[in-house]
C-alpha cells in the first residue's frame, strides 16, 4: 500500500486469486485498486516475462464504454485519433488534449462494433468525457472495475491459450473468444506493449478464466507478473506513462510540465477538428522535449541529469533489468542533447553516476 | 455581412428580446444590418416590465430601476426622442435607521459627513479622504467595465486569484496589490475603513447586490468596486423612467423599430442552425427556420451554447466550464399597492424619492446569508426600497402609492416547502421589517405581490430568475464571464454572438452588453472583409 492507514482500495475481480499467488504481500494501489506488486522475486518475474509466460491482473486500469450512433465522430472529436476510420475489431493508441493543446491522458481505443467502442487508459479522466459529450448522441459508462482483465505476457503467450482451450489459431485485437468449458465472451484487446495478449470479460467470469489459464500454464513454466515487473518490461519496451513519465495537463505544476501530442509520439492531422487541435496549430513549430531511453550499469534514481555540467533533460523512471543485468530508463531531453551514445551525469548516493542515451522513444511520431 | 449568403433571410437574428437584445439589435440595425428579434415571452422587455398590481396602481413588476445606464446608448438610440423620460436620476442611497439617523450617499461629500456625524465623528472626518482614494482605485476599472476584457486582466482571476493548474500557462501576470483588492471580502475591507454599522452595511449591501455571496465572502471588495465603477462618469446613474420600467423598453422597441429592426414575439428557439461549424440561423419551435450569417443571442450562456444545439461545436474544457455556469437567483422582488404615503421616521418627503436600502450592518447581512445558504429567507431581509410614485404621478392614483422592494436572500429553491405557500410569509416578513422604519406602512397596504426567483425566471425569461444571467463570483466575471476566451462576445462557433446579462461586465440595465455585443459582430464583419 501507498501508507496511508485510513484509506482503502478495492479488490480486483481477480483479487481471490492474486491474492492466493502473491508469496510476498507486497501490494501497491493502481486507480484505487489494490494490485500485486511483487509476487515471487523481480527476477523470477522479469524472467517469465521476457522468456516463458506471465500471467498478471490489469483490470485496475481505466476502462469506458463509448455507444451510440454518435460514438466514432465523439471519439474522434475528443481525442488526437481519426476513430472514424478505425474498422471494427482495431484498436488505436490515443491520446486526449485540453483546449490548449496539452495532452490530458493516453490509452488505447477499441472498436468493438460500429457504435460500440472502448478506452483504455491509466489516467482518470471520465468526467473530462461526459462533460465534452454534450452534444453529442453517445452512452458513456465508466466500466472500470467491472471487466476482469488478465494480461498473458511474453513468448508463449499464445501457447498458453492453445493449451487452455481459449484458442489453437493465433489471437489478434478485437476478436472476441467463447470457449466450450464456459459460458463466457472473452474480448482480446491489444497489449501496449506488444508482447503479449490482454483478455477481458465479465468479472464473474474472470478467476474462471484465470484458473484455467494458470492450470494450463504450469507445464509451460508460467509465472504471475507483478506491478514492478510489469514496470520494468514498460521502460524496457519505451513505453511513458501518465503520472511518472509525464504529468497530464489537469495535474501539471508549472509550465514545464505540460506535454504536447507530439512529445508523446503522436502527429495527428492538425487540419482534421478534435480538441485542441487550433491551438496545436499555433504551436505546431514548437519542438518540446524529447523522451529518451537510458541504459546504466548500476541503479539510477529519477532526477535532473547534466551533460559536461550543464543541465540537459531529467530522469522520470528506471528500473534494473534482471534479464539485461543493467538499468534501463526514460527521460526528458532538450532536443538539442539527443545523440545515441552519449553519456550523461545523473545524481547518485555516492557520486554521479552515467546514464547512455540508446534511443529516441519516438523518433518517428505516428500519425492518429 | 452586408451582402449575406443568397440563403439568408436577414443579416442576423437576435435570440431574446430583453433589453441587451433590444439595444444590440438597435445598433446592428442603425448600421444597416437587417436584423430580426425572436423573443419566446408575448411581449418584450424581459424583466423589465410595468405592471398593474391592483386597479390604479402600475410599479416596476421586477426591474424597479434602470441603470447605471450608460448615457452613450440614451444618445445613440435616441431614446428620448422615442418617449423616454426620466423622472428621476442620479439617484442617492440612503441607508434607513430605525432611529432617523439616517446616512445619504449621494455623491455630495459634505452631506454624506453630515449624515456620518451623529454615527461615528471618526467615520465622517475619514468619508471624504476614502472617496477619493476609493474613486482613485476604482478608476481603472471604470474603463474596464465599459469594453469587453481582453487587456492584463485576462489572466488575472485564473492564475492569482485561484491558483490552479492554469497558473502553470504562459501570461499568467497581475499586479499582487490588486490581486489582494480583487480577492478580498467586502466586510474586511470595510472593517478596515470605518466603524459605522449602518455605514458598512449599506456599503456591504451594494458590493453583494444581485450575488449569491454574502459579506464575508472571498471576492465581493471587487463586486462592490465593479458596482462603483459602472457608476462612474459614463453613466447617468440609477434612473427611474416615467411609467416604469416598462416605459424604458417602450421607448427601446420604437428606436429599434425606426432602425429598421423586425420583432416577432411568441417566437421560442428550438435550436441553431449550422453550415458546418459555422451558426446559419435559427429554427424555431413551429418548426420555421430563419436563416442568417449572424446570431446574436440574449439568453444565458449556458442556455445557448449547451441546449440550442451548439454542444458538439464546442472545446470540451469550455462545455465544462458552462455545465458550471450558476443561474440560480437570490432576490426577490415585492411590490406594494399603499393607500398613502408612509412615514419613515427622520425622512423627509424629499428624500423618499431616493434609494432607500434596510441593511444596519454587515451582521445583519451576514444573518441574511447564512439562511439563504440553508434553504432559508431570513426573517430580517435586507431591502432595497423605491417609492416611484413620490415623483411618477403615472404610477398611481393621487395620495396613492406604489412601493417596490428588492428582498436579500431568497433561494431559487427552498430547502423546505415550496414557494406557493412561502410567499405569504415572505410579504409578511418584509411588512415586519419596514414597520420598524415606517411603522404606518402596514396599515397602508391595499395590495401586495411578490416575485421569487422561479417566478422572475418564468416572466422574464432568464434561467434560474439570476438577473444578472449568471451569478457575480469572481470565477464568473470579467475575462471569465462567461468563460475564458468568450468574454468579447464571440463564441468557439463562427457568427454566433452572447450579448446578454451573463456577458461582460454583469447584468443590470446598463446597456454596454448590448452595445458591446454589436460592435463585436460589427468588428468580426469588418475582419471578414465585408463592408
Amino acid at each position: 500500500m501507498t501508507g496511508v492507514a485510513s484509506r482503502s482500495y478495492l479488490p480486483t475481480p481477480l483479487h481471490a486469486r492474486t491474492a492466493e499467488l502473491c508469496a510476498t504481500n507486497s501490494w501497491t494501489e493502481d486507480g484505487g485498486f489494490t494490485i500485486p506488486a511483487l509476487y515471487t522475486s523481480a527476477r523470477e518475474e522479469q524472467g517469465a516475462l521476457v522468456s516463458r509466460v506471465a500471467l498478471c491482473d490489469l483490470s485496475a486500469r481505466q476502462c469506458w464504454s463509448i455507444q451510440g450512433p454518435d460514438g466514432a465522430a465523439f471519439l474522434s472529436t475528443a481525442t488526437v485519433s481519426d476513430v472514424q476510420s478505425l474498422d471494427v475489431g482495431q484498436t488505436v493508441r490515443t491520446a486526449w488534449c485540453d483546449d490548449q493543446g496539452y495532452v490530458r491522458g493516453d490509452g488505447s481505443i477499441a472498436r468493438l462494433g460500429e457504435t460500440e467502442f472502448e478506452l483504455w487508459t491509466t489516467v482518470r479522466d471520465f468526467a473530462w468525457f461526459v462533460d465534452g459529450a454534450h452534444g453529442f448522441d453517445v452512452k458513456l459508462v465508466n466500466a472500470t472495475g467491472l471487466r476482469a482483465v488478465i494480461g498473458v505476457r511474453g513468448p508463449l503467450a499464445q501457447n498458453i491459450l492453445a493449451a487452455s482451450g481459449l484458442s489453437g489459431e493465433p489471437v489478434s485485437a478485437g476478436q472476441v473468444l467463447r470457449p466450450d468449458w464456459r459460458p463466457a465472451q472473452i474480448a482480446i484487446t491489444r497489449d501496449a506493449s506488444g508482447d503479449g495478449v490482454e483478455l477481458s470479460m465479465q468479472a464473474d467470469d474472470g478467476v474462471v478464466v484465470w484458473d484455467r489459464l494458470w492450470r494450463a500454464g504450469a507445464a509451460l513454466g508460467a509465472a504471475t507478473a507483478g506491478a514492478q515487473a510489469l514496470d520494468n518490461r514498460r521502460i524496457e519496451n519505451g513505453v511513458p506513462k501518465a503520472g511518472i513519465d509525464w504529468r497530464p495537463a489537469q495535474f501539471a505544476r508549472a509550465h514545464a510540465d505540460l506535454r504536447l501530442p507530439a512529445e508523446l509520439g503522436f502527429a495527428p492531422d492538425l487540419n482534421r477538428r478534435f480538441n485542441g487541435a487550433a491551438a496545436l496549430r499555433l504551436t505546431k513549430s514548437h519542438r518540446g522535449q524529447v523522451l529518451a531511453q537510458f541504459s546504466s550499469d548500476e541503479p539510477l534514481t529519477p532526477g535532473p541529469m547534466t551533460l559536461r555540467g550543464a543541465p540537459a533533460g531529467i530522469l522520470t523512471s528506471q528500473s534494473w533489468s534482471h534479464t539485461r543485468a543493467c538499468t534501463f530508463a526514460l527521460g526528458w531531453l532538450d532536443p538539442d542533447a539527443v545523440k545515441i551514445g552519449t553519456k550523461l551525469s545523473v545524481p547518485g548516493p555516492s557520486g554521479p553516476l552515467r546514464a547512455e542515451i540508446v534511443r529516441e522513444v519516438f523518433a518517428k511520431p505516428v500519425g492518429a | 455581412m452586408r451582402s449575406s449568403p443568397a440563403n439568408s433571410d436577414v443579416d442576423v437574428v437576435v435570440i431574446g428580446g430583453g433589453v441587451n437584445g433590444l439595444i444590440c439589435a438597435a445598433y446592428l440595425a442603425q448600421s444597416k444590418r437587417r436584423v430580426v428579434v425572436v423573443e419566446a415571452l408575448d411581449r418584450l422587455g424581459g424583466a423589465c416590465a410595468t405592471a398593474e398590481l391592483v386597479a390604479g396602481h402600475r410599479v416596476s413588476a421586477i426591474t424597479h430601476l434602470l441603470g447605471p445606464l450608460d448615457a452613450s446608448v440614451v444618445k445613440t438610440l435616441r431614446l428620448q426622442r422615442f418617449g423616454l423620460q426620466l423622472t428621476a436620476k442620479q439617484m442617492a442611497t440612503v441607508a434607513l435607521s430605525p432611529d432617523g439617523r439616517h446616512i445619504v450617499l449621494d455623491g455630495d461629500l459634505r452631506h454624506t459627513a453630515q449624515s456620518l456625524t451623529p454615527h461615528s465623528p471618526l467615520d465622517a472626518k475619514a468619508w471624504a479622504p476614502f472617496d477619493a482614494r476609493y474613486r482613485k482605485a476604482v478608476g481603472p476599472l471604470e474603463r474596464w467595465v465599459q469594453s469587453p476584457p481582453g487587456g492584463p486582466l485576462e489572466h488575472a482571476a485564473r492564475s492569482s486569484l485561484f491558483p490552479t493548474r492554469s497558473a502553470a500557462r504562459p501570461g499568467a501576470v497581475l499586479d499582487a496589490e490588486l490581486a489582494d483588492f480583487l480577492g478580498g471580502s467586502i466586510a474586511d475591507f470595510l472593517d478596515a475603513e470605518f466603524e459605522t454599522p449602518l455605514l458598512k452595511g449599506v456599503m456591504a449591501f451594494d458590493a453583494v447586490l444581485g450575488s449569491a455571496l454574502g459579506p464575508r465572502s472571498q471576492g465581493t471588495a471587487f463586486l462592490g468596486a465593479l458596482r462603483s465603477a459602472l457608476d462612474g462618469e459614463a453613466s447617468e446613474g440609477l434612473v427611474h423612467p416615467q411609467g416604469g420600467a416598462g416605459a424604458f423598453v417602450t421607448a427601446l422597441a420604437k428606436s429599434a423599430d425606426a432602425a429598421g429592426v423586425r420583432t416577432r414575439l411568441k417566437s421560442r428557439v428550438a435550436r441553431l442552425l449550422f453550415d458546418g461549424d459555422r451558426v446559419a440561423g435559427v429554427e424555431l419551435a413551429n418548426g420555421e427556420a430563419i436563416h442568417a450569417p449572424v446570431v446574436v443571442s440574449s439568453l444565458d450562456p449556458k442556455s445557448t451554447l449547451l441546449t440550442l444545439g451548439a454542444g458538439r461545436h464546442l472545446p470540451f474544457g469550455l462545455k465544462r466550464t458552462l455545465a458550471s455556469w450558476r443561474t440560480d437567483g437570490c432576490i426577490s422582488k415585492v411590490n406594494l399597492a399603499l393607500s398613502g404615503i408612509p412615514t419613515f421616521k427622520g425622512l423627509d418627503r424629499r428624500s423618499m424619492r431616493e434609494r432607500l436600502v434596510i441593511c444596519p450592518s454587515i451582521e445583519y447581512l451576514d444573518r441574511a446569508f447564512a439562511a439563504y445558504e440553508q434553504g432559508k429567507f431570513s426573517p430580517d431581509p435586507a431591502l432595497e426600497i423605491t417609492i416611484p410614485s413620490t415623483h411618477d404621478a403615472s404610477l398611481a392614483a393621487a395620495n396613492h402609492h406604489v412601493l417596490s422592494a428588492y428582498v436579500l436572500y431568497t433561494p431559487y429553491t427552498l430547502a423546505s416547502g415550496g414557494w406557493d405557500k412561502a410567499k405569504t410569509d415572505l410579504i409578511a416578513r418584509v411588512g415586519a421589517t419596514l414597520r420598524q422604519y415606517a411603522p404606518d406602512l402596514p396599515d397602508l397596504i391595499l395590495a401586495a405581490d411578490v416575485f421569487t426567483p422561479p417566478d422572475i425566471e418564468r416572466l422574464a425569461g432568464g434561467k434560474g430568475g439570476h438577473w444578472h444571467g449568471g451569478d457575480l463570483t469572481l470565477d464568473q466575471l470579467g475575462p471569465l464571464r462567461p468563460a475564458s476566451g468568450l468574454s468579447r462576445h464571440e463564441t468557439p462557433v463562427a457568427g454566433l454572438f452572447l450579448c446578454g446579462a451573463g456577458t461582460h461586465p454583469c447584468g443590470g440595465v446598463t446597456g454596454i452588453n448590448g452595445r458591446n455585443a454589436a460592435e463585436a459582430v460589427l468588428a468580426g464583419a469588418v475582419a471578414q472583409g465585408a463592408p
